[in-house]
């Protein structure tokens, strides 16, 4: 039986491969190595924030650390970490496709992706920046510090999430298997065409926006220079058009996986299939309306403050309908308690939590308060760590079967992701009392009333990165003494599970019809 | 004979010239993206600075700014006529109205050139350096022309990447000589040109036509 | 050359010497609005006829659309800002104490 994995298996038949699932592998190796990097970064500025003064770096140090960890972690992490690994692998499966639209387009991606990361990460080296992943002017355009290779790094990475989002609409739309109707097309698949749709839409605007302020800065072209009439607030507005959307590019993916799974292990049909489809939708438009929360205290003009806070209530909506539908499905489903099924527990808790502190954030008076403070750090860290990283953990062993072939330990599976969210909420809870108690972020000193709750924080941060440690040590150990895995581990109806584990270089062998939908779960299995 | 490779994840060539012609248009949208981000500047410094705005018009004045729009205008006529010819198997007028579409594109880049000149000439650069500011005072002049270089630059910039698709296009039609089998592929280069085409429309009142009635 | 081609580029000339002509009048705040809409009315002719958006499919419409409204949408909002901001104070307190 042949698989993708080869033969060939030289690392040219690798780097070089047009096959969307190796292009899906390195973008997972590729991620994960980024993952790694910026959880390096956050631990350490964890160890700084043990004692109220300097700990074990400068204050400098602590500037480009923290603007590192955040442009390590959004761009070269959580933008394709679900689209680009498990998206690219599994999406023409799940549509019965032999491969994406435009296979070399998407080899394209991964070096633009390579290359992205190496002139970000040179400017890391060279001497980091200091401007925080924001980059706001005027400060960004006159540091000192080298911005310009992670300016234009980002603006490279860019062009590798819109090809990722133009394969994968393109593909949905004309490779489907013959016969499969928009109502059989799994949910995964929705999530990632909703999150393809604004990674095209959006990031050229950050592109442009970057590539303005690396004109300020290495040009001199006062842009938002206000001593020559700049605006800095107009910065804002083309920054965070794209920067909001872009959280919902982090969680869409996420909750695509999140559908997934819960159909799987509660063997149930989708309590509402439209729902969680159409709200995906309503996520990705919503998203792009909302983008003037972030700058309430910036000087925008109170109209547009309140038109922004409005629509920002209407967010939350639909998130709230595929909770709604999430839970609706386990209700009564045939429950079978695996790691990817725990995973999505610890995200529904987060998800919710700080869901709603997010609504609570986007209320411009209560903003106003906790703007800046370590309460919003505290909030997105719940969605992007507590939401996106921990499906991303439960893509990781759902699919891991699929992907490498092999089983991994299922009950280090589930006592790791305990720890993890043992690790989490003891890292970052606390640093919503600390938000709320006015500690600002991106602050190297602080009082030391502060103290407590930091140490507690830094605890946490090292039973979340031991977490992380142990799962990696586990699924490498599977690669080699896993055993086996059979075509469909989890006995789901979703289309991946119907070739062997792993697929064969063509995905399938003849070309597939799907008789059933996705969720078919009340039919008898074979059927 | 030119006969068109049919890639092996596809079944039938329609579907995968609809997938073409569904990428190329994504892209475009997403070209249109890139340019709101500047767009979105002009307008809101326009609101900062009304006055210098219009003066900054009429410095440009129209001239070469409207001979450009014409040269683009008829640059999409010959690309639309081009692709109309390739239709009903004539090789050789597609091949001669792709190459003209080809040399209006290059003579946009020299009127452009030209128009840049003049301005560095009279002191006038991005970043508000150069000896013109130093006799306009009032801020708002840097940002204008900043957004002037910025926006006619970006434009240019992707005039030249549509001039080579024209040509490529033109070279192709002349070698391979594929009748109405190749309009497929002229239609996407054709289709990169008249996004090209319709941003400039834009940028022509923006900085060459609003100028209060001067 | 099609009929409708020439039609096209006809209406297209026409519409470029209406700006041309307008743009010697002082319409005051109606001249960015004006201009505009000449303008839209252009690129919508490129885009229906030269570009075949008549006889294209749905998703093809649909990517156009949805990028026209989010072009707008950015546009809209951040003039929205800059227009609707409060005047800056004549005297700042320090100023008004010295």
């Amino acid at each position: 039986m042949s698989s993708y994995l080869g033969p060939p298996t030289t690392i040219r038949s690798w780097l070089f491969s047009t096959d969307h699932k190796r292009i899906g592998v390195m973008f997972l190796v590729a991620t994960t190595v980024m993952l790694a990097l910026g959880g390096v970064l956050a631990l350490l500025l964890r160890i700084e924030h043990l004692t109220p003064g300097p700990t074990i770096m400068q204050a400098a140090t602590y500037n480009r650390v923290f603007t590192l960890h955040g442009v390590i972690m959004v761009w070269l992490f959580m933008i394709p970490s679900i689209p680009a690994a498990f998206g690219n692998f599994v999406l023409p499966i799940m549509l019965g496709a032999r491969d994406v639209a435009f296979p070399r387009l998407n080899l394209a991606s991964f070096w633009i992706y390579v290359a992205g990361s190496l002139v970000t990460l040179a400017g890391v080296v060279a001497s980091g920046a200091d401007t925080g992943w924001t980059f706001y002017v005027p400060y960004a355009a006159e540091t000192f510090t080298e911005v310009m290779p992670i300016l234009v790094g980002v603006f490279i990475l860019g062009w590798s999430t819109i090809l990722t989002g133009i394969n994968f609409i393109v593909t949905t739309h004309t490779l489907r298997a013959e016969g499969m109707r928009w109502r059989e097309v799994p949910l995964f698949v929705w999530a990632l065409y909703g999150t393809s749709v604004i990674q095209v839409l959006a990031t050229p605007v950050l592109a442009m926006v970057l590539l303005l302020v690396a004109f300020d800065h290495g040009l001199g072209w006062g842009f938002f220079d206000p001593a020559r009439g700049g605006d800095v607030v107009l910065f804002q507005h083309l920054f965070w058009f794209y920067s909001h959307p872009a959280v919902y590019i982090m969680i869409l993916p996420a909750m695509g996986v999140v559908s997934e799974v819960v159909c799987t292990f509660a063997r149930k049909v989708p309590l509402s299939y439209v729902a969680i489809a159409a709200s995906t939708f309503g996520i990705a438009f919503v998203g792009f309306l909302t983008w003037g929360h972030h700058m309430f205290v910036a000087g925008m003009s109170i109209v547009d403050a309140g038109i922004f806070g409005a629509l920002s209530m209407f967010v939350a909506i639909f998130s709230a309908i595929k909770v709604f539908t999430w839970v609706g499905t386990l209700y009564r489903g045939s429950i079978s308690f695996r790691t990817p099924l725990a995973y999505v527990f610890v995200f529904l808790f987060l998800f919710v939590f700080g869901g709603m502190t997010g609504v609570a954030v986007a209320s411009t008076s209560l903003d106003v308060h906790w703007h800046d403070t370590y309460f919003v750090v505290a909030h997105f860290h719940f969605i992007m760590v507590g939401g996106t990283l921990t499906a991303w953990l439960a893509a990781l062993h759902y699919w891991w079967p699929k992907i490498t072939g092999r089983r991994y330990a299922e009950k280090w599976g589930l006592v790791t992701c305990t720890l993890t969210f043992l690790g989490f909420f003891t890292t970052f809870f606390p640093q919503f009392l600390l938000g709320n108690g006015g500690m600002p972020r991106r602050y190297y000193l602080y009082d030391e009333t502060y103290q407590a709750l930091h140490v507690l924080s830094t605890a946490g941060s090292w039973a979340l990165g031991s977490a992380f440690a142990i799962t990696l040590v586990y699924l490498a150990w599977s690669l080699v003494y896993g055993e086996r895995a059979e075509g469909n581990p989890w006995g789901s109806r979703s289309y991946e599970w119907l070739t062997s584990s792993p697929p064969p270089p063509h995905n399938f062998d003849g070309t597939p019809v799907f008789r059933h939908s996705p969720y078919d779960y009340h039919l008898p299995p074979g059927s | 004979m030119y006969a068109p490779r049919l890639e092996e994840h596809f079944d039938e060539l329609p579907k995968q010239r609809h997938a073409a012609r569904l990428g190329v248009w994504i892209f475009l949208a997403s070209e249109l993206l890139l340019f709101a981000g500047l767009f979105a500047l002009y307008f809101g410094y326009r609101l900062h600075y009304p006055e210098v705005f219009i003066e900054g018009v009429v410095h440009n004045g129209r001239g070469l700014g409207t001979l450009n729009t014409c040269l683009l205008l008829l640059g999409s006529v010959a690309a639309a006529a081009g692709v109309g010819e390739l239709r009903r198997d004539r090789d050789g007028r597609a091949r001669i109205l792709f190459a003209l579409g080809t040399l209006l594109a290059l003579a946009f880049l020299g009127v452009k050139g030209t128009e840049y000149a003049r301005h560095f000439h009279e002191g006038i650069a991005p970043g508000g350096s150069g000896a013109f500011f130093a006799a306009h005072r009032e801020p708002g002049w840097p940002v204008f022309f900043t957004l002037y270089f910025a926006m006619t630059g970006l434009h240019a910039i992707h005039v030249v990447i549509g001039m080579l698709l024209l040509g490529a296009v033109a070279v192709w039609i002349g070698r391979r000589r594929p009748g109405r089998a190749g309009a497929h592929r002229a239609e996407l280069a054709a289709l990169y040109w008249h996004f090209v085409d319709a941003v400039w429309v834009f940028l022509w009142p923006m900085f060459y036509l609003l100028g209060g009635g001067r | 050359m099609s009929r409708t081609l020439l039609a096209v580029a006809a209406a297209l000339f026409l519409l470029v010497l209406a700006a041309w002509l307008l743009s010697h009048v002082d319409l005051g705040g109606w001249a960015v609005p004006l201009a505009l809409s000449i303008s839209g009315a252009k690129a919508f002719l490129i885009a229906w006829y030269f570009m075949e958006l008549h006889e294209a499919r749905t998703s093809v419409r649909a990517s156009v659309v949805a990028a026209i409204l989010l072009f707008v949408l950015l546009v809209g909002l951040t003039a929205v800002d800059v227009g609707t901001r409060a005047p800056p104070p004549l005297l700042s307190p320090a100023g008004a104490l010295r």
